[in-house]
């Protein structure tokens, strides 16, 4: 992007003190007592320089007048580690998988202070809770043109003791994964399936052929699974799974030709994807029987976002070793504001 | 990354000052330790108005094997970059990058053609090699590269009879081993000398991993190396005007890759096969001296990491080939005029797994270097170079520099020193044939230089020193920088950036000799170093920023104290706060290093023993050089070496 296009639409960046920012989130809490300063909010993931210490959560809040691009290290003091994939909260505490560090840190949910650590993993990258104690992270293992001849895989945490409990074999660099009605899907991006896990015995009990490179999945509030895949010798597609229904498939593919899977995400309702292919941004009901024909957004996003509540689309982009920024939209794709945040900005969740 | 004689590039008016910088580069050890015969480093009298500084040699003499990384740290107000003790090392001149600093080896360029720089930790000079830096662009004497400066390593030429054998064996902690053999022969018509030295270390040291939940002490993984090297050098003396010289250094390092706290440990590993070979012919024929040389050199470097669960490139390997060739005329037009022209051809065969197949690529560059004495106190000298490179033509780098003795009296001298200086970098075999984003198409680098100086001599009995101050300013435009492609997910090179810099030098060397058994001798050099670019800030507004690595301050101060056979050196360096990422959100901060040593020689007729021990990092310090790389504790060392040498006729 161009920032000084933008630059009218300034977010400051205040790194102020903690009552300033205990301040600022008195006025939107349901009970009276703020669990902590970052109880509410927009958490921005920052992928980091890869090789390098430098993945960060920038913190956005509610009213969009506070940004603290660092929130990891104005916590707890330390740099939170290199490649951060994904950030999940789950009741009190929330999950950041930082994958070259092999790790995933455990924070506070409201205040973001350390609290513990994850460790013997293989390049965390997504996380899914099945309750509160027990939770799937996909690692991102098998790049098979290496000479790797293993499996993919996926680690079931416990979260009481923050250890891996077991380690299930899946297809090749397992990506996306979510929970449904007591399984696990699971999207193989290096292969065509998407594995289903018996989260009772947590053993594979079925896989789907979706077509190349699975990467994102969505549920939608007809409780049918997205899955957006790329293509590397034909186009890709976005695909609805039936889990009711046999795992019954609907395939809209793309009509742009090949290309890597971009992004995926849902509004708050779960009836509108939002998801990005070959450079730009589409939004498309989940009750639509076509492919939208325009984009919404003709820009390649590095990580895409939709705030539940209020609709506004989220775009991070950046550098690989230079500050990213992010930009907001109406979900009309009307551009409202921009404010820097750090290296790759990769995802967003919200809060 | 990267990329550069002696006392200050003043011939004439400065030579009888010139043995200031010997005291240091040849003060004998002993009595035994006969002196190097210096023949004036090829650039010298052609660079007026430049800043070129002798390091000391001492260095290497006492510690065959030692890296020039090590010699840098110790000696030079640089800031050296390192990724370990023992990893990747690289060194920039005055706020450029390592890219933009020239390594040249008796004449030729040695830096890696796919990464278009040297590490220094690959780089063990032989002892008898003379390390000078120069300061500033000097693209019109030592070519492609040379934007921020040049470090120059030359093996001179003596022919004065003498037999010298020498070993060495240290250890230090973290299981540092070194082992050193050289031995030298002279009979007037022939010379030889041969070098061996063996270097390891387990690099086991404990550290706080300030990454971690809970910031645990933790050893620390996958940082051990070792490395041999191999130099030899046969000169032969054809007749009293013609002289045969070939040179070959091989060195072969295996490193484990020290990762990045917070990072994975993925085992990665490097292999690095060095070969140098080179030949000299020269001889002076029709009223000139003529020198023709021949280079060929074999760079591999093979690196490999846990292949399987790797998310980036895990193998690398990549061997290139360079042939190069020089022919040089030197010849005096008039007492006071001196023109030397010369041509040069490189060639270079690339087999490299990120080219998708063989590469090649032919630079050619002609050049003319004039020095003139209009009067006993002004010297000029104007050089040009023009190359061309395959697919394009950088452009003509001039460069015109002037020393102006202002002041001369019986102990004092002072100089006036001002240059304007070219400079040129060719893109790397990297940023043009990497697929994907290799870019054919890339203009090379190119900068100006100004700068200006006083310099200060003294010499008043037992007493000698020398003093410079150095002010300049820099610009590098068309700084190739790799971004994310606009195409896919990948990165590729462009012709991104402008940096702007300026600066102080300020460097002061002293020697002092009571009677015949102190001698005390000592230096300091600083360095203020100012280099932006403009990137936009979080309003989006451009703003002037420091570059990443390039701390403001930097000092380095040495001292020693010799009395009879002992003798105890010291030596202390600051280093200023460093922006780690070009937004300068994350800085390392300021830190001193401390090194001491306490040596003492026993002599029994021809031979003779020396023990040294040394602690390193003495005040314990924490630091690093390159974020997140850990770096040595307080640690030490203590080597014994046996020399003989024939008794002097």
């Amino acid at each position: 992007m161009k920032p000084n296009s933008l630059k009218k639409y300034f977010l400051y960046l205040l790194v102020g003190s903690g009552t300033f920012l205990a301040t600022s989130c008195e006025g939107d809490n349901e009970d009276n007592t703020p669990k902590g300063a970052y109880e509410h909010g927009v958490f921005i993931t920052n992928e980091g320089n890869f090789g390098t210490p430098t993945a960060e959560v920038s913190y956005l809040s509610p009213d969009a007048k506070t940004l603290i691009p660092e929130l990891f290290k104005t916590v707890n003091s330390r740099p939170l580690g290199d490649a951060a994939q994904s950030l999940t909260f789950l009741d009190d505490k929330a999950y950041i998988a930082v994958n070259n560090s092999e790790k995933i840190e455990v924070v506070n949910a409201f205040t973001f202070a350390s609290v513990g650590v994850i460790n013997g993993l293989k390049i965390p990258r997504y996380m899914a809770a099945l309750h509160s104690t027990k939770a799937y992270v996909t690692e991102y293992v098998g790049y098979d043109f290496f000479g790797y001849t293993g499996t993919g895989r996926v680690s079931v945490l416990d979260l009481t003791t923050n250890t891996v409990t077991k380690t299930i074999n899946v297809g090749l660099l397992p990506e996306g994964l979510l929970i449904h009605n007591g399984k696990l899907y699971v999207a193989n991006s290096a292969g065509n399936t998407i594995s289903v896990i018996n989260t009772t015995t947590d053993v594979v009990e079925a896989t789907i052929t979706v077509g190349d490179s699975p990467k994102h999945l969505v549920l939608d509030a007809n409780n049918k699974i997205w899955v957006l895949r790329g293509g590397y010798s034909s186009a890709g597609a976005l695909i609805r799974i039936d889990p009711a229904n046999n795992h019954a498939l609907t395939t809209y593919t793309f009509p742009q030709g090949p290309n890597g899977a971009g992004q995926l995400t849902t509004n708050g309702a779960k009836n509108t994807l939002v998801f990005s292919y070959g450079g730009k941004i589409y939004s498309m009901a989940t009750s639509a029987t076509a492919l939208p024909t325009t984009a919404l957004i003709n820009r390649n996003p590095y990580g895409l976002g939709v705030d539940p509540e209020k609709g506004t689309l989220y775009f991070g982009v950046g550098g690989y070793s230079t500050n990213g920024w992010v930009v907001r939209y109406q979900p009309s794709g009307t551009v409202i504001d921009s404010f820097q945040v750090r290296i790759l900005p990769n995802g967003f969740t919200f809060r | 990354m990267v990329r550069q004689f002696f006392l200050c590039a003043l011939a004439a008016v400065a030579a009888e000052l010139l043995p200031v910088g010997h005291s240091y580069a040849q003060a004998p050890d002993t009595v035994q330790l006969a002196p190097v015969t210096v023949s004036a480093p090829r650039y010298t009298r052609y660079a007026a108005g430049a800043r070129v500084q002798a390091v000391d040699t001492l260095l290497l003499q006492r510690q065959p094997g030692i890296t020039l990384a090590d010699v840098l740290q110790q000696r030079s107000p640089l800031y050296l970059k390192s990724n370990g003790n023992g990893m990747l090392a690289t060194v920039a001149f005055r706020g450029t990058s390592s890219s933009h600093t020239a390594v040249l080896w008796n004449g030729f360029n040695i830096a890696l053609p796919t990464l278009g720089m040297s590490d220094f930790a690959l780089l063990p000079p032989s002892a008898n090699t003379q390390v000078s830096l120069q300061h500033g662009p000097s693209g019109a004497l030592h070519g492609s590269g040379a934007v921020g400066g040049a470090v120059l390593l030359e093996n001179p030429v003596s022919f004065a009879p003498q037999q010298r054998v020498q070993v060495q064996q240290e250890l230090g902690s973290f299981g540092q081993r070194r082992t050193a053999a050289t031995g030298s022969f002279a009979n007037g018509r022939l010379a030889l000398s041969s070098s061996f030295t063996r270097t390891a270390s387990d690099n086991d040291f404990r550290y706080r991993n300030t990454t971690a939940f809970g910031s645990p002490r933790e050893t620390l993984q996958n940082a051990a190396f070792h490395q041999n090297s191999f130099a030899q050098e046969i000169h032969y003396k054809i007749s009293q005007a013609q002289r045969l010289s070939v040179r070959g250094w091989y060195v072969k390092t295996h490193r484990q890759i020290q990762p990045s706290m917070g990072s994975a440990n993925t085992h990665a590993q490097q292999d690095d096969e060095n070969l140098r070979l080179m030949s000299e012919w020269q001889g002076r024929l029709a009223g000139g001296t003529t020198t023709v040389r021949a280079a060929y050199f074999k760079d591999r470097l093979d690196y490999r990491n846990n292949a399987s669960l790797a998310t980036v490139d895990s193998l690398s390997f990549s061997t290139v080939g360079t042939y190069q060739s020089q022919v040089e005329h030197e010849r005096t037009l008039l007492p006071n005029l001196m023109l030397q022209l010369g041509a040069e051809g490189q060639l270079f065969k690339a087999h490299v797994s990120g080219y998708g197949g063989k590469v090649e690529e032919q630079r050619f560059s002609t050049y003319a270097w004039l020095r003139y004495d209009p009067l006993p106190t002004l010297q000029l000298s104007l050089n040009v170079r023009q190359a061309w490179v395959q697919g394009f033509n950088p452009p003509l780098t001039p460069t015109l520099g002037t020393n102006l003795s202002l002041w001369q009296d019986q102990g004092n001298s002072l100089t006036l020193k001002a240059n304007v200086s070219r400079s040129y970098r060719v893109p790397t075999l990297n940023d043009r044939f990497w697929r994907p984003g290799g870019n054919p198409a890339l203009k090379p680098e190119g900068g100006w230089g100004y700068e200006g100086g006083l310099q200060h001599q003294y010499r008043s009995g037992s007493l000698t020193g020398s003093t410079e101050l150095t002010g300049y300013a820099l610009q590098v435009k068309d700084w190739i920088q790799w971004q994310r492609s606009t195409e896919g997910n990948y990165s590729e090179p462009v012709n991104l950036q402008k940096v702007r810099g300026h600066g102080l030098e300020l460097d002061s060397r002293w020697h002092y000799q009571m009677e015949e058994t102190w001698i005390l001798s000592g230096g300091a050099a600083y360095a203020y170093t100012i280099s932006q670019q403009k990137l936009p800030n979080a309003q989006a507004q451009l703003q002037a920023r420091q570059l990443f690595y390039v701390p403001k301050h930097k000092m380095a101060a040495w001292a020693e104290v010799r009395y009879k056979s002992w003798w105890l050196t010291t030596d202390a360096t600051f280093t200023g706060r460093r922006f780690t990422d070009n937004d300068n959100n994350h800085w390392l901060p300021a830190y001193p290093l401390v090194n001491a040593g306490l040596g003492k020689t026993f002599t029994w007729r021809s031979f003779e023993t020396q023990l040294l021990a040394q602690v390193l990092n003495a005040s314990n310090t924490i630091y690093q050089t390159l974020a997140y790389r850990a770096m040595p504790p307080r640690n030490f060392r203590l080597s014994v070496s046996l020399r003989w040498a024939a008794p002097q006729p």
